[in-house]
């Protein structure tokens, strides 16, 4: 039994993904170092951070689409390379930032390859009523025929998470799933990512804007410097000093708004000094 | 905005009737006309010894089958390769395997005309050349893990690279040999035999049946290869598989009638045009519309300036180029400013 394994998966409340030691990064390049993270079930947690801290490739380490520099990620206590694949894909749902889609498939079938992972495994009646309500959920039901080629921005962003919704996961790794949506399907997409939180699934969301994450989040995965840091997100002190290490910009709290940019006023002529950027290789 | 499809069984029956019609045709014309009911005497064994029954079965039945099989096999890999490499403008001959089979058949030819002159040596060097062009498409593509942009890449420094060293051979060679190969490469399916109909059928077989058992696996690796791994495919295995299948399906094609170019760009879309993107209805039709496609070509090549044969392959070049064009015409302006290769 490993440490992990201990922890008890199953149980609400236990950590369904975690890393140890984790260092990730691409050949010699290390973007972030030596991290521990566990992600419960049923919270969700918001990993933010500038362009290049490493959102994106934190995220595909943890979906096992690349491998760690060093230290292992594990879920539900069995490390990631120890897991068969189409196992994992019934377990793990992630949501690339961009999906290039050239080819006329209906949103219909396009959202039904979601549920490749449990073919065979259920009655084609399940199938069925999973499509039907990740359809309504994500108001998809009107456009279920129409062809993926011809979708606008935000269309296909909700079928793209669609898709991933279809696959029923226990942990959903999703990279700026609200981007291309406007203000209401923003909203729509929130509620029910905390509805799957609330349903004892975790929820790890990459998000630019930091208030709807706030509003979404229990968490926030900080990342910056090469490192992380995680606070709850009610902890306004705490969510300030990280946010202003990461972006290197004053924040002010509200705890009916969470965290405002320069306290929610503009600064004035020559009062803040634009920080040099993040060194690349 | 929905377009409405017609219904698949109705695509399927009119596919399967167009290749029908199209044998017929394939059979029935040329210098000599034969009758629709004579092709059945033939075919039924009711005709002994006669020229109609020498003609059928010795000339045309060959050269038809043949046809259809270089057409399906080309339609099949060109779906597969715009699948894999997700990009509908790719076919079989942006992975530069005709250009390597081209090279080699024209070095025979140049240099060793006593082996070029042999039965079956050409076929077997468009067959090594496509293999050997495949393989290193697949080396160098295998570097960067298959990826779409090293695949384009890499097909278009062969395709290059291997056109300069057909000119080599052209300008070093002796040009009364390589009349005969020019003809070859233009595509041309007037050397067919039984026998490389066969060769070239039973080829066919494994790689038809990989790839039609794969059908699911196209559909999940043509939505991007994160996505297909999140749902649980093994991605680079599949890739490898599918991509050696495509290029041997394509190598046996060249080795057998020439380059016959835009068939496996042409078909699939059709079909997609068609059937919409499910590759469980797209390979099969393909593969029969592909067929009847280059049976029709080809007898449309035998027979619209008779006693002149043109090679088919420059036949397929017009209509698809003409195609080509209208798909690119019909695109908004400025759709392509900012696609990423």
């Amino acid at each position: 039994m490993t440490k992990a394994d201990v922890k008890g998966a199953n149980r609400v409340g236990g950590h369904l993904i975690e890393a140890h030691g984790l260092s990730i990064g691409y050949g010699k390049h290390v973007v972030l170092r030596d991290l521990d993270l566990a992600f419960p079930a049923g919270e969700c947690c918001a990993i933010v951070g500038r362009n290049g801290s490493g959102k994106t490739t934190l995220l595909h380490t943890l979906a096992g689409l690349r491998p760690a520099l060093q230290g292992t990620v594990a879920v539900q206590g069995r490390r990631l390379p120890e897991w068969p694949r189409p196992e994992l894909a019934r377990i793990l749902g992630f949501l690339p930032q961009h999906l290039r889609i050239v080819f006329p498939f209906t949103v219909e079938e396009f959202v039904a390859f979601g549920r490749l992972p449990w073919r065979r495994r259920t009655e084609s009646g399940e199938d069925a009523a999973t499509m039907q309500r990740v359809l309504q959920e994500l108001d998809l039901a009107e456009l279920r025929q129409r062809s993926f080629t011809q979708l606008s921005g935000g269309e296909a962003q909700r079928a793209c998470l669609a898709q991933v919704l279809a696959q029923d996961p226990r942990i959903l790794l999703l990279d700026e799933p609200l981007a291309h949506l406007d203000l209401l399907h923003q909203l729509r997409v929130m509620r029910l990512l905390e509805r799957r939180a609330r349903q004892g699934r975790a929820v790890v969301v990459v998000l630019h804007d930091l208030g709807l994450a706030w509003r979404l989040c229990d968490r926030f995965l900080v990342l910056g410097d090469g490192g992380a840091r995680s606070v709850a997100s009610r902890d306004g002190a705490a969510l300030r000093a990280a946010l202003q290490w990461a972006y290197a910009v004053p924040f002010g709290y509200s705890p009916e708004a969470g965290p405002l940019l320069f306290g929610g006023q503009p600064p004035a002529e020559g009062e803040w000094e634009e920080p040099a950027a993040p060194e690349r290789p | 905005m929905n377009r409405r499809r017609p219904r698949v069984a109705v695509v399927y029956i009119a596919s399967v009737a167009l290749l029908l019609l199209a044998c017929l045709a394939g059979l029935g014309s040329g210098a000599v006309a034969v009758s629709w009911r004579d092709i059945a005497r033939v075919l039924a064994g009711l005709e002994h010894g006669t020229t109609v029954r020498l003609i059928v079965l010795q000339l045309r039945l060959p050269r038809v089958c043949s046809a259809a099989l270089v057409g399906a096999g080309l339609a099949l890999s060109g779906a597969v390769l715009q699948t894999l490499l997700r990009n509908p403008l790719a076919e079989p001959f942006t992975l530069g395997v005709s250009g390597g089979a081209g090279f080699l058949v024209t070095a025979l030819a140049a240099f060793a005309p006593a082996l070029y002159a042999l039965p079956y040596s050409a076929p077997l060097a468009g067959f090594l050349g496509a293999a050997l062009a495949g393989g290193l498409v697949f080396a160098l593509a295998h570097r960067q893990h298959f990826s779409n942009t090293a695949l384009i890449l890499c097909g278009v420094i062969l395709s290059f690279f291997f056109g300069s060293l057909i000119m080599l051979n052209f300008a070093f060679g002796r040009p009364a040999a390589l009349q005969s190969v020019m003809v070859w490469l233009m595509g041309d399916f007037s050397v067919v035999t039984p026998t490389t109909v066969l060769v070239t059928g039973l080829g066919l077989i494994a790689p038809l049946v990989l790839v039609l058992a794969s059908a699911q696996t196209l559909d999940v690796l043509a939505i991007g290869d994160e996505r297909a791994l999140g749902l649980g495919v093994p991605v680079r295995a599949a890739r490898r598989r599918l991509f050696a299948a495509a290029a041997l399906m394509t190598g046996l094609c060249v080795a057998n009638a020439g380059v016959i170019g835009f068939v496996g760009f042409l078909v699939p879309h059709l079909v997609r045009f068609l059937v919409g993107a499910r590759h469980r209805h797209v390979l099969p039709i393909a593969a029969l519309l592909g067929a009847a496609f280059l049976v029709i070509a080809d007898t449309l090549a035998r027979v619209l300036f008779s006693p002149l044969e043109l090679p088919v392959g420059a036949f397929t070049g017009i209509t698809g180029a003409a195609f080509f064009l209208a798909y690119y015409l019909r695109r908004p302006r400025g759709e392509w400013d900012t696609e990423a290769l």
